[in-house]
């Protein structure tokens, strides 16, 4: 039988999550396992940038939930990545925009792909 | 005369635009379409990563490690001296789980794992770290006060037993091996690995049952 909500704490309650809620978080993950594996930046500096930017959203008051968690991945990946590679934030933000176009500009049911 | 109804206008709107992605997701798919243009990730190589972590990557690797070390002496002897070089030919380490050490629960201590500092998990062998792994609450408080934590897991250890709490690295991950449970010796090694909990090699439950 299961148990009334309230006597459920919250990490019994998180105990059954699905560890992925939306597909770009295991997309995300994907890739800082791959550049791990191929030595752009190093598992070390990863958990240690990682770590900082946990503490800085919990400084900052943010939910303790895993959309607090995946915000601070994705930002760690984007500073590891465009201070490892030749890779800079303007290119990842116009990619960005040119999805965003994509996707507004395909109609329902379609495949949406970049044009440029 | 045209009427303007606020709330029908921005209707239609998100329904035009509901199967836009949310920005992080734009920004993901951003991320991927630069780095295979640049060359530095493959776009079938993620995707096979994606497949594999969401389903066949599970605490299943971490079971059957759990109960071949209780059905042969031998390996488990080996696998508390080093864990890498004993599980090293079942192919389930990857680069980011280079270094794992085994902690052995007995009657009278109980390990509990943590990262204080971010999330280190040893995933190849156990899949995707749990979300509660991950939130700042259990990073803090595994370590403050694990008792409580782990009361509310719903896991009450006896006040005669040592709690030992390890805090992962990068370069350091821990698994639990959990007690074997009274009235198994039948049982096949597959079987006592159906027996074995995720959350009982994080150390987040102690007391195996057997199943039905």
């Amino acid at each position: 039988m299961s148990q009334p909500e309230s006597s459920v704490t919250p990490f019994k309650r998180m105990d059954g999550e699905p560890v992925f809620d939306e597909a770009w978080q295991a997309q995300l993950l994907a890739m800082v396992d791959q550049m791990i594996d191929d030595g752009i930046f190093t598992n070390a500096l990863w958990s240690e940038m990682l770590g900082e930017n946990l503490k800085a959203a919990e400084a900052r008051g943010q939910a303790d939930d895993i959309d607090t968690y995946y915000a601070a991945v994705l930002a760690t990946f984007e500073t590891l990545l465009t201070q490892s590679t030749e890779v800079s934030s303007n290119t990842i933000t116009d990619k960005q925009q040119a999805w965003k176009r994509a996707y507004l500009g395909t109609p329902h049911g379609q495949p949406v792909t970049l044009k440029e | 005369m045209p009427t303007f109804d606020p709330e029908k206008v921005s209707e239609i709107h998100q329904h035009l635009h509901s199967h836009l992605p949310s920005e992080s997701a734009l920004r993901v798919k951003a991320l991927e379409t630069v780095l295979v243009e640049k060359g530095l990730v493959n776009s079938q190589t993620i995707d096979a990563w994606v497949e594999a972590y969401s389903e066949e990557v599970g605490p299943k690797r971490g079971a059957l490690i759990v109960a071949k070390a209780w059905c042969e002496p031998a390996f488990k002897a080996a696998l508390l001296e080093d864990a890498v070089s004993a599980i090293d030919h079942l192919g389930y380490l990857g680069k980011a789980t280079a270094h794992l050490k085994v902690v052995e629960n007995t009657p009278l201590v109980h390990n509990l794992v943590v990262c204080t500092l971010c999330s280190c998990y040893p995933f190849s062998i156990l899949g995707m770290a749990p979300n509660w792994y991950k939130t700042a609450a259990y990073r803090s408080r595994a370590v403050r006060d694990p008792r409580g934590v782990l009361t509310e897991f719903g896991v009450k250890i006896d006040n005669d037993i040592e709690i030992r709490v390890w805090d992962s690295t990068a370069e350091l991950r821990y698994l639990v091996l959990p007690e074997r449970p009274a009235g198994t010796g039948g049982l096949s090694e597959e079987a006592l690995a159906a027996l074995v909990s995720r959350n009982s090699m994080i150390g987040t439950d102690r007391v195996l049952e057997i199943k039905n």
